[in-house]
């Protein structure tokens, strides 16, 4: 069992000067990192891991894992300013966050970005420390058929992101399946849909696909209003408002607590979605703003509403803790950011693995309090950012279109060194914006752009697993039974709900006409 | 006339080798005088990406120079290899490479040929080990091949393609036949093999150590037996495929610069390299990963190089 002896001593560890630094060095790049569209917190910690050859156990951990930290909110801070994601994960923050931005609420959403993100973590990181074994084990019962039906269910329980027109919503998700198909093919590594270009063999990435969707749509939205508006009023003398002004009123502890529903939706959801290998934040946000829209209609979500934030935050720094736990229980990093921090303590000595409890108590200690101390940290120099960022809210167009436009392009290149990249983001730029024209939805596009590959792919090694058999391979356990169940019952649930809504609008409409008296008949 | 013309065109060409040539001599003389880009034609945090760095961490020191990792990733590693064709052969930009890069060269009609480099030398080369779940009917060599005469084709292996290359070769060699899937990392391979969704999974020798208990090594389908130390590492010894009677397939970690650099300077790289890796420092780290230092110098290397193309070849068809 555990041993105090060694808990004391790894927070000795911890709470010494030089480890503190440490995690404060990582934290402070992790979120100047994250806001930054194009760079996030895995190459960063990449690029770090050299630095922690030198360092202590301890202090190395701390600085990994705040740049982690620090980078996933930190993506929250550029989606609410600019609606630029810093990272892919805080797409589904820009929804509402922008919105309550250019409201003049802007401080209110940092904060519930800021408050929920740490809430979520905190909770999801003390899941892990106590569940880990335990859930790593359910992980485990996920196999391909299990993984197909999963995804399945995350679609039926994302529909409610397809907007209000069903059409427009099935078009967007047409385009983003297109998408996801070009590259190569997930089992025989065939070209298909790259037109003949060999750049496109790896496949188009998530991250500039939303610095293109967002950043560069958005901005050239600004740039046709600007045209507009110079064309309507030439000659006539422009204020131009000041770039630093009022910040806006800062989150009530009442409002905080009003997001509670939210935040246990993104705690629950990304900590899920977190321990099984290869899904990601990016997953875990989506799918908790999608459930947090689907379960409070009322509320209206995506109209700029701080529960959207909460939803969406909450969901994605849930996924922190958790992606450690298959590194932790088995020793198999279950994400690129598992796999560095593998790395990191393997250079000192540590094989991460089910027996690291018994071979290296203290090192797992330090890691189980820097993961919590990290939080206390991200909270305080998220605060001071949010605070510096929200009074950015009026910065005027003619500035903020350029800037944000260099950005994106810039963190279009540095994402991978590559030019092409670049012209993707400027494609996906104008189609973007075409879509805002035409008030196609963007969610549908990237929610099916990042599960479609993966349903595929689960299908496809399902199916070669059973050499071909498709009962075997849909319903290879009782697992994949109950939640291929379980997605006709939502499908059902859901759908009735839809259609009682419907009524209920269509009967208030009708009692409205009602009073205006009877309508004229056929035989008129 | 016109054999005047010739003789003073023959005397320019031969002059102008004689600088080119002198030129390169001298360039080789001060080589290296400026930093090294050092190409990873992989994300960050792969293997490549943290060997180049470690690499990286001993140029200072040992060849002089300081050594910049790029990370270019894309294209099945096309991006960054197309990459240091666009730059000088002037030995100033390598690039790190494995089986992977190979197969993508192979498997496709690119802009890059598998002849497109000149290799400097082999780092590292490890042998892949195929695991099974500690109980299961196949959990060692002779009752894996009972096994699969016994069940043709029942047994699921996965790993990624470079990994399920070697089960491949070695199955064919052996007459077995398996169903062998690929994935996209060996985590996710190992994972499907722990939860019992597959039986059995080929990887790295850093994941097999990972595994620790929770799983058995089966067979090493590498080129060379394993070291004691690696053997001790996996908790016993591994039954190696050469001593069967099988061509393992090696698992080269190589490093590559422009076809074009002079041997000179590809010489002088190798003898820098060599140092880094010869540290002890650098001998620890890399054994901290999990991974040993298994050096060949330029002309074995190249020849390995060669050799691996070959055997994917061969083999590639078996997995498509």
């Amino acid at each position: 069992m555990v041993d105090m002896a060694h808990v004391i001593e790894a927070f000795h560890l911890v709470f010494a000067f030089e480890t503190m630094a440490w995690i404060l060095l990582g934290v402070v790049v992790g979120v100047g990192v994250g806001a930054m569209p194009g760079l996030s917190p895995a190459p960063a910690i990449a690029l770090l891991l050299p630095l922690t050859f030198t360092l202590s156990l301890p202090a190395a951990l701390g600085l990994l894992i705040g740049v982690y930290k620090g980078g996933v909110y930190g993506g929250a801070i550029s989606a609410i300013s600019f609606a630029t994601p810093g990272t892919a994960d805080a797409a589904t923050t820009v929804f509402d966050g922008h919105k309550l931005m250019q409201r003049g609420q802007g401080k209110k959403a940092l904060h519930i970005s800021l408050y929920s993100s740490v809430t979520a973590d905190v909770t999801s990181d003390i899941i892990t420390i106590i569940l880990a074994p335990t859930l790593a084990l359910i992980a485990l019962s996920f196999g391909p058929s299990e993984r197909l039906w999963l995804i399945v269910l995350a679609v039926t329980l994302l529909g409610a992101l397809s907007g209000d027109h069903f059409a427009k919503g099935m078009l967007a998700a047409a385009i983003g399946l297109f998408l996801a198909t070009i590259g190569s093919d997930p089992v025989t590594m065939v070209p298909r849909n790259t037109f003949g270009q060999w750049w496109l063999m790896d496949g188009i990435h998530l991250v500039p696909l939303i610095i293109g969707l967002f950043a560069v749509a958005t901005m050239l939205e600004k740039l046709v209003e600007l045209i507009r508006d110079r064309a309507a009023r030439s000659g006539a003398p422009q204020i131009v408002p000041p770039a630093f002004g009022k910040s806006g009123e800062p989150l009530t502890f009442r409002e905080y607590l009003s997001c509670w529903k939210e935040m246990l939706i993104g705690t629950g959801i990304g900590s899920f979605v977190g321990i099984l290998p290869g899904l990601g934040a990016t997953v875990g946000a989506f799918l908790s703003y999608g459930v947090a829209k689907q379960m409070s209609p009322e509320k209206n979500i995506g109209s700029g509403r701080l529960e959207g934030v909460a939803a969406s935050e909450a969901g994605n720094n849930a996924t922190c803790g958790p992606t450690l736990i298959p590194l932790l229980a088995f020793g198999i990093p279950g994400s690129t950011i598992a796999a560095l921090l593998g790395g990191a303590l393997a250079i000192q000595g540590v094989q991460a693995g089910p027996r690291m409890f018994e071979l290296y108590p203290v090192a797992i200690y330090a890691l189980f309090i820097i993961l919590l101390v990290s939080n206390v940290f991200n909270l305080f120099i998220g605060r001071f950012f949010a605070g510096i960022y929200a009074r950015l809210a009026v910065v005027p167009p003619p500035l903020l279109v350029p800037v944000v436009l260099i950005m994106a392009l810039f963190g279009a290149y540095a994402y991978q060194n590559n030019h092409y990249d670049v012209y993707l983001v400027l494609g996906f730029g104008l189609l973007g914006y075409f879509m805002k024209v035409f008030n196609l939805p963007v969610a549908p596009l990237i929610i099916t752009f990042i599960l479609a590959p993966l349903a595929e792919e689960s299908l496809r090694r399902a199916l070669m697993i059973n050499r071909g058999d498709w009962m075997a391979a849909l319903f290879t356990s009782n697992l994949a039974i109950a939640l291929a169940v379980f997605c006709v019952v939502v499908t059902i649930v859901l759908a009735r709900l839809q259609v009682n809504q419907r009524v209920k609008t269509l009967a208030s409409v009708r009692s409205d006409d009602g009073e205006g008296g009877e309508r004229p008949g056929p035989g008129h | 006339m016109f054999k005047t013309l010739k003789m003073a065109t023959v005397s320019v060409v031969v002059a102008t080798g004689m600088t080119l040539g002198g030129g390169a001599a001298f360039a080789a003389d001060d080589y290296p005088s400026q930093a090294i880009q050092f190409i990873v034609p992989y994300s960050a945090g792969g293997g490549q990406d943290r060997w180049a760095r470690v690499i990286a961490s001993g140029g200072s020191e040992h060849l002089g120079q300081s050594i910049n990792v790029e990370v270019r990733p894309g294209a099945g590693s096309t991006v960054g290899w197309a990459h240091l064709l666009s730059q000088p052969a002037d030995g100033y930009t390598m690039m790190i490479g494995s089986l992977s890069p190979q197969l993508s060269v192979l498997s496709e009609e690119l802009p890059v040929t598998h002849d497109d480099i000149a290799i400097v030398n082999i780092v590292s080369d490890f042998n892949v080990i195929l695991m099974s779940l500690p109980g299961s009917d196949w959990a060692d060599w002779d009752s894996m091949v009972a096994y699969a005469e016994a069940n043709p084709g029942a047994l699921t292996i996965g790993g990624t393609v470079a990994q399920a290359l070697a089960v491949a070769a070695v199955f064919d060699q052996a007459g077995l036949e398996g169903n062998v899937i690929t994935y996209p990392g060996t985590a996710a391979a190992v994972t499907d093999m722990l939860g019992g969704h597959i039986d059995m999974a080929v990887v790295t020798p850093a994941s097999a150590i990972g595994l620790g208990d929770q799983a058995v090594s089966v067979a090493n389908l590498g080129a060379r037996p394993n070291s004691d130390e690696m053997n001790a590492q996996l908790g016993g010894d591994v039954p190696w495929v050469g001593d069967m009677g099988y061509d393992g397939l090696p698992q080269p970690r190589w490093i590559g610069v422009h076809p074009d650099t002079p041997v000179e300077i590809i010489d002088k790289l190798d003898e820098g390299i060599r140092a880094i890796l010869e540290a002890p420092s650098t001998q620890s780290l890399i054994r901290a990963l999990g991974e040993e230092v298994i050096y060949q110098d330029r002309a074995s290397a190249q020849a390995a190089y060669d050799r691996a193309g070959d055997t994917i070849r061969t083999y590639l068809p078996l997995l498509q």
